[in-house]
């Protein structure tokens, strides 16, 4: 069904169509919209299970951790501080083996404040074992929402789904919800072998006894869990081939558009990749050798198919919308990573853009494309674009 | 005095829920809260812990919590997360079609009167139907005696040690949770099994936010001689320390009387009271009256009458 | 590098982690490097706890803990057994214990330096005992391992102490005493101190209630002793009525003695 749609209720349709059974969200700008429309659903009688209004996100995250234990699918959504206020329990969670799924729209951190748009809050929570799927467009955000159930309950580690604030957030497009009947049969209904009470909670035969406080075997049940974390790049593209069969839509976890030959190739994530889409056909009619590379997994990192996208390409530049203070872009750290020690590795190069809810123009994505040609090789580890400095 | 067979009548039933060896100190406080708690409630339960002194009792040296045939489930939960956990299980176990299974979040004072009192709040307020049980035994002792803010005024800790005295009196945590619309909520302590049974099986029967306070006294963080456990218990309650009483749907009523056992024979069996001074009983009793006042006016009682 | 390490193997309550500092800074005072740090088990009474120091002439750089000390201190004598294991032992590994006669034979420490100090005995006689706890032992136990180390010097070790410890007077008491104290595990004590039961009597364990026949016809069947055991060491027995202690269980509170109405229980051996 056609719908307009703005990214907030494209998350609220995708949790409707999931039927999660206990759903629990705190309000915060930009995100608000995501727990009021889903409350209308309830209200309506069209959504079953349970909503439950908490007092803070510590709460929220918390409340569908313990539904979560019980053997239950589960929704929550937030953003930036709200995040951040729930950085303990996102640990918890996945040394829990929960498959909660979580909408994060991408807010900047204070201080100071600012409502609009940045990735460092999503990108600061990278470590907690958490995935993370970075999203494009609001049809992306409804379809990743339906996909992270499938991706989280076969493996039982939580997902984050991530959308750009304002920019996705608060931005109407035409879109396609997906049938109800198409998405039952794509996400089976979860019903977990592990449960309380009685189930015990022993939740796998790999994890540990979480009940125990001083982790007798803290050290093993790590390596359990990173190791079971190695499966979820290929779980997400086996899901994602599940959808496109299902749906007809697909979202593989690094995507290269129009890249294979080109000289160029810019790396970036989230709306911005939209517009960069833009810019590269553009470049392109104008005989430039340009492509896009877009990151939309970004955890755990999807190593191989980023050298696979980025190998024999002279340069490439990176342009993001985060930083890690004092350091520099944090996704053009874990690609100087992936592709260290890689033969084929171009000169990359790393921009930072569109903090703070700045817009990422076709103009400032044009501007870094052209530095990057310009230039012999980097000089820094990072380019700001937009700022005049 | 010879009782035949026939005329003895139990007064307390035999089944129990926790399975010895522990690893509670010698004496504990919450360790006999506990065992009552549970004979009182049954095995039917889910129980929430955060980190205190009761988690890694019941699971190390082995899980002692047992029902039957079957192991208790014992869920940690981060520090200030418990009721906010135990609201989600409940919410779940409901949805998975298992109306039976209590939830009970078994939390010490630290994690109720502050890092999680947002959370117990929430959960008072939505009506959550869980049973919440602090046990409270004055300070984050199993970290070592650091005061909470349920450390008694001229009381000492790590945080506050001798010479000075912890200047501020305890929170009322009842007066904060019977300030949300909840159907029952209670005191009791140890020295008063009936009691803290009694309103344990009260609490089973009903349905929505149950709170229980109860005073559990803590033989190394107190400083006392481990036999006295249960006379501590009893001397809160006499000196008016700790009264015992109850609020179900708006009406208080109190169980005892606050006898007249002067506060000093409290105080002076233990080491946190060294420093108290003068002062500091001054302060202690002023405490105490205040509490009296407002139980008073709360049940409409005079005096130290007991609610009829 | 020579590093002398040493390990404090005891149990929560035994002050295994503050010998380990005091000992650091007796060593400090003494003109080494020293380095102080513990490792534990379960966070509870009873729980292992091993303190562990290493001392040299030079600044030390590992951080790791201790697997193979140069001297072992046995904080309990009843530790003894599981501590014996060869694949511990060093070559010329020494040995303390707070005991006062071997019990059993213990083949590992055949040959070795075993040194034995009656630290309970030196302890309680000295009056150093906390309230509802055990005698404090550590301090003994550092006076021995001083002497036994021999580049340490007792006044140090004493300076520390008393500026260091909650009893002055009395820590450094015992410290001398433990000193003078040591000998070796095999030889018969010529200490002329207590044979009284040197275990606190409180709470740990070594003293149990009874019901005795004759007290047991002041019982009135209340059941309290039954219920304020927090360890669940009282079953009631039905047929015929009687009440039943559990004594690997008992901790020994007293709390049943104390709050029997009748007296009707006491303490064994009384």
């Amino acid at each position: 069904m056609i719908k307009v749609l703005t990214g907030n209720e494209a998350a609220a349709y995708g949790a409707l169509l999931c039927k999660p059974e206990v759903v629990c969200a705190y309000p915060i700008t930009p995100q608000s919209r995501i727990p009021e429309q889903i409350a209308e659903f309830y209200a309506q009688g069209i959504m079953g299970g349970k909503f439950v209004n908490v007092e803070s996100e510590m709460a929220a995250l918390g409340y569908v951790t313990g539904a979560a234990l019980s053997g239950v699918r589960v929704f929550t959504a937030t953003s930036s501080q709200g995040l951040a206020w729930m950085h303990e329990g996102l640990h918890w969670a996945a040394g829990s083996r929960l498959p909660i799924v979580m909408v994060n729209v991408n807010r900047p951190m204070g201080a100071p404040w600012n409502l609009t748009c940045d990735q460092t809050d999503s990108l600061s929570q990278r470590d907690t074992g958490w995935m993370q799927f970075y999203c494009e467009s609001n049809q992306e955000i409804i379809d990743t929402v339906i996909q992270a159930y499938r991706i989280s309950e076969s493996l039982c580690i939580p997902a984050m789904v991530c959308m750009d604030g304002v920019y996705l957030s608060y931005l109407s497009e035409t879109m396609d919800i997906p049938e109800q009947i198409q998405v039952d049969e794509y996400l089976p209904p979860y019903r977990p072998e592990h449960k309380i009470p009685g189930g015990g909670y022993k939740l796998y035969d790999k994890s540990p006894s979480f009940s125990e406080p001083l982790g007798s075997d803290f050290m093993r049940d790590r390596y359990n869990l990173h190791e079971l974390e190695s499966q979820c790049v290929q779980t997400a593209v086996d899901s994602d081939e599940a959808f496109f069969r299902t749906f007809g839509r697909r979202y593989p976890p690094v995507e290269e558009y129009k890249s294979r030959a080109a000289d160029v190739v810019v790396v970036i994530s989230g709306s911005a990749a939209g517009t960069c889409r833009y810019v590269v056909d553009c470049m392109r009619e104008e005989g430039y050798s340009v492509g896009m590379v877009k990151i939309r997994m970004f955890r755990p990192f999807p190593k191989e198919l980023l050298r696979q996208a980025l190998a024999g390409k002279n340069k490439i530049a990176v342009i993001e919308r985060d930083i890690s203070v004092g350091q520099c872009g944090i996704f053009y750290q874990e690609i100087k990573w992936a592709m260290s020690g890689f033969k084929e590795t171009g000169q990359i190069y790393g921009f930072i853009a569109g903090l703070g809810g700045a817009d990422i123009t076709s103009g400032l994505i044009r501007d870094a494309i052209m530095s990057t040609i310009n230039s012999p090789s980097p000089d820094r580890d990072v380019y700001w674009l937009g700022l005049d400095i | 005095m010879n009782i035949t067979n026939e005329e003895i009548k139990l007064r307390f039933s035999t089944k129990e829920y926790m399975q010895p060896p522990h690893g509670f100190c010698p004496g504990c406080g919450v360790a006999l809260t506990l065992r009552y708690f549970l004979k009182a409630m049954g095995g039917n339960v889910v129980l929430v812990m955060p980190p205190g002194c009761t988690s890694p009792s019941v699971l190390n040296p082995k899980r002692s919590l047992v029902s039957g045939d079957r192991y208790i489930d014992v869920i940690c939960s981060p520090f200030g997360s418990t009721a906010i956990f135990a609201g989600g299980i409940k919410s779940g176990l409901v949805a998975r079609g298992d109306l039976k299974t209590q939830v009970v979040a078994w939390a010490g004072d630290g994690a109720t009167f502050d890092i999680g009192l947002s959370g117990v709040s929430g959960a008072a307020e939505r009506n959550e139907d869980i049973i919440y049980v602090c046990n409270d035994n004055e300070a984050y002792m199993n970290t070592g005696n650091q005061r909470s803010s349920a450390t008694p005024i001229g009381a000492t800790t790590t945080t506050n040690p001798p010479p000075g005295t912890k200047h501020e009196s305890k929170k009322d945590i009842m007066w904060i949770m019977m300030g949300h619309q909840i159907p029952y909520a209670a005191t009791s302590t140890i020295a008063y099994p009936d009691d803290l049974m009694g309103k344990v099986r009260k609490a089973k029967d009903i349905k929505g936010f149950r709170f229980f306070h109860f005073l559990a006294p803590c033989v190394p963080g107190w400083g006392f001689r481990t036999e006295q456990t249960v006379k501590l218990s009893r001397f809160a309650v006499q000196t008016g320390l700790f009264p015992l009483y109850e609020m179900e749907n708006g009406a208080v009523s109190i169980n005892k009387k606050r006898k007249s056992v002067k506060l000093e024979e409290f105080t002076k069996l233990q080491r946190r009271y060294k420093f108290l001074g003068k002062e500091g009983l001054a302060a202690l009793e002023g405490f105490v009256d205040q509490q009296w006042n407002r139980l008073n006016r709360l049940a409409g009682t005079d005096g130290d009458a007991v609610s009829s | 590098m020579n590093v002398i390490e040493i390990v404090f193997q005891g149990e929560g309550g035994h002050g295994s982690v503050v010998a380990a500092k005091l000992l650091a800074k007796a060593a400090a005072k003494s003109g080494f490097q020293a380095q102080s740090f513990a490792s534990y088990g379960a966070l509870r009474r009873g729980g292992k706890v091993e303190g562990y120091v290493r001392i040299s002439e030079e600044k030390i750089p590992m951080h790791s803990k201790i697997y193979s000390p140069d001297y072992l201190v046995i904080m309990d004598e009843s530790l003894l057994e599981s501590a014996c294991r060869s694949d511990i032992f060093k070559e010329n590994t020494q040995i303390l214990v707070n005991g006062r006669e071997p019990k059993a034979d213990y083949p590992e420490l055949k040959g070795r330096d075993v040194y034995a100090v009656d630290a309970y005995g030196i302890a309680k006689g000295m009056g150093l005992v906390i309230p509802g706890g055990m005698p404090i032992i550590n301090t003994t136990l550092l006076g021995g391992l001083v002497k036994i180390l021999g580049n340490i010097k007792i006044e140090h070790l004493l300076d520390v102490i008393g500026t260091s410890t909650p009893k002055p007077d009395k820590n450094m008491a015992c410290a001398k005493a433990g000193y003078q104290g040591t000998n070796s595990f095999f030889e018969e004590s010529s200490d002329d101190l207590s044979l009284e039961d040197h275990r606190s009597e409180n709470g740990n364990g070594s003293r149990h209630p009874v019901y005795q026949t004759e007290k047991m016809a002041k019982c009135h069947r209340c059941q309290i002793c039954y219920i304020v055991c927090p360890n669940l060491a009282i079953t009631v027995q039905m047929d015929p009525f009687g009440f039943e202690v559990n004594k690997e269980i008992c901790t020994g509170c007293g709390i049943c003695i104390e709050e029997c109405p009748r007296k009707a229980i006491s303490w064994e051996g009384e």
